[in-house]
């Protein structure tokens, strides 16, 4: 009885240490479930002790970062697609001649083939450091900033029932209902919650979006190369919307031009579509987020005179 | 037996790792305090009771207790040298390094004053011999400070920002009697730029007076120089508390950086210590 028993631990651990491969369909969904999932997009860190906590000025100043795309959306693939990292947060005139802005380099996001994301490294050196005159300790922080194109697609199932005079629920393809879409699609700005109302032939979606992330959107109208100085207030919060049914025919959108400002991180647009008379179906609403990303980091640093 | 090991071993354990930074020069500043030149006078130098046609010694133990190598003289006045003749009532002050890194306590020396004979006026039993000792020195007194500037005016969220603009900072002091008291930031559009004030409360903290007017030298954020709206601030301004100073400079817009503000004063500074003795007729 005992043998029977450790004979059955055994196999149990065994089984349960074997490395799944998505070998079938469900697994497979499981995977495009993850990588279509989650609230984050470029992350970074530095690695450890690089920049050091102290140094002396006469040192050189190494910043590595290591980069990795955790949403799903491929970076630096595209020629005009821009992802930068800026270090900043000291004083250019005693920190110098440091490459303080550098493109992320090829960074692809999660997919079914790579689940982790894209992987990079960027090194910012300076071998020039000057404190001024009488000035024995300097402690700037050493801020990174990500500043990325992104975008997220959401493709939640909706119900379109035009019929209103239909009495029996079990006559229906699908019930119209208002339904919340949780856990992100990959992105940092995500639709939280669809809302849907059948008025005649016309299909009303409400869709609320938010910055789920912990970075800030900028408007993708503002251009990444003013990014991070040289934005204005009214480059934050704003994202391009695009809204399509599959067979729904154009959609008729508010705002009409196609942005939405997020207010406490978060928005709303309404999109209606003329989907005729026809018997209750399901069908993905794809709703497409343009957007800026800006995230930071930052690391402490004391610069020490060397003693003479 | 073995409770009271364990435990003992635990306590040197935690003792061990208990972070000691008071020895570490690095961490200790030295430009902080109001003091500079500190005068003792030594007991009984001289005693508080001599008699008459003796000669006498005064001595001070002369500090340099600032964080700044000063120069200066050191004057005996208040004696009438008919009863108490000194030979030499102004001498150089030797020069006194401040203390640093490697001088924690600051230079210091005892200063004599050799008196002559002394004399009792006639009629009188004994002479009450008030002086002051009064020391006349050069001083100065450098702040530095990390400082948050915010070019682009863009008050975004704390964990986005490299740092937060303090409007005001205070300060004990540097080191010196003068001090700078508080620093005001004030960040104005200017065009494409930003215009950057750092507005200086300069004060006398120290027990002594300013001797000449403070002269302000090299005001600077980072390495780059600020203009000021005045180079110096005379003693009746310091008195009369009109003692702001207002040095800016033009940036392009930006992110968010720290810099090293630092500021330094020169000037001549004035302290006294005040003794007495008796000049005993003998009968």
């Amino acid at each position: 009885m005992k043998k029977v028993v450790i004979l059955l631990a055994l196999l149990l651990f065994v089984i349960s240490c074997t490395p799944r491969t998505p070998e079938n369909a469900q697994e497979l969904s499981a995977v495009t479930k993850y990588v279509r999932s989650g609230t984050r997009g470029v992350e970074m860190n530095f690695v450890q002790n690089v920049p050091p906590r102290q140094i002396y000025d006469t040192s050189d100043l190494v910043v590595l970062l290591e980069l990795r795309n955790l949403g799903n959306y491929d970076l630096g693939r595209e020629q005009f697609q821009q992802c930068i990292i800026q270090l900043g947060g000291f004083d250019k005139s005693i920190i110098r001649g440091l490459n303080e802005r550098q493109t992320c380099g090829d960074l692809p996001g999660k997919s079914e083939f790579a689940i982790d994301g894209g992987f990079n490294t960027v090194e910012f050196e300076s071998s020039s450091i000057l404190l001024p005159p009488d000035v024995d300790t300097y402690e700037p922080p050493i801020v990174a900033t990500a500043c990325y194109e992104y975008r997220t697609v959401a493709a939640p199932q909706v119900c379109i029932d035009p019929d209103f005079f239909e009495i029996t629920g079990t006559q229906r393809a699908c019930n119209v209902r208002d339904f919340g879409v949780g856990g992100g699609q990959g992105g940092p700005v995500g639709v939280t919650n669809v809302n849907v109302d059948m008025v005649g032939s016309k299909a009303i979606f409400q869709i609320e979006v938010a910055n789920l992330g912990s970075g800030r959107v900028v408007s993708p109208r503002a251009s990444i190369t003013q990014c991070p100085g040289g934005l204005r207030y009214k480059d934050f919060d704003e994202v391009q919307f695009h809204a399509e049914l599959a067979g729904g025919g154009a959609a008729k959108c508010v705002p009409q031009e196609g942005f939405v400002r997020l207010g406490n991180g978060k928005g709303r647009f309404v999109c209606t579509f003329q989907v005729g008379n026809v018997p209750a179906y399901e069908t993905p609403l794809r709703v497409e987020l343009n957007y800026n990303y800006m995230q930071s980091i930052r690391a402490p640093l004391q610069i020490v005179r060397t003693p003479e | 037996m073995k409770n009271m090991i364990s435990l003992l071993v635990l306590i040197l354990l935690l003792s061990a790792c208990g972070q000691n930074t008071a020895n570490d020069p690095i961490d200790v500043n030295y430009k902080s305090g109001t003091e500079g030149i500190d005068i003792q006078l030594v007991p009984n130098h001289p005693p508080s009771r001599i008699f008459e046609g003796t000669s006498f010694t005064i001595a001070a133990q002369i500090s340099n207790k600032g964080a700044y190598d000063t120069f200066g003289r050191i004057a005996i006045i208040g004696l009438d040298q008919t009863y108490t003749p000194i030979r030499e009532q102004e001498i150089e002050m030797l020069p006194l390094k401040g203390r640093s890194e490697s001088n924690t306590l600051g230079d210091f020396y005892v200063q004599e004053f050799f008196g002559e004979q002394t004399n009792v006026p006639p009629g009188a039993k004994e002479y009450r011999a008030k002086y002051l000792l009064l020391a006349i020195y050069e001083y100065m007194t450098i702040l530095n400070a990390d400082v948050c500037i915010n070019p682009a005016l863009l008050d975004i969220e704390r964990e986005q920002s490299s740092c937060t603009v303090q409007a005001k900072q205070r300060f004990s002091g540097q080191g010196a009697p003068i001090a700078f008291t508080q620093v005001e930031e004030v960040v104005t559009p200017a065009g494409e730029d930003v215009r950057i004030e750092f507005v200086f409360t300069i004060e006398n903290r120290g027990r002594g007076d300013v001797f000449s007017p403070i002269r302000i030298d090299d005001v600077r954020l980072g390495t780059k120089p600020l203009t000021c709206n005045k180079r110096e601030i005379t003693e009746d301004e310091l008195k009369q508390k009109r003692n702001i100073v207002v040095c800016s400079r033009t940036e392009p817009r930006q992110g968010a950086y720290t810099s090293a503000l630092s500021a330094t004063l020169q000037y001549t500074y004035k302290t006294t210590a005040p003794g007495e003795f008796i000049v005993q007729r003998i009968r």
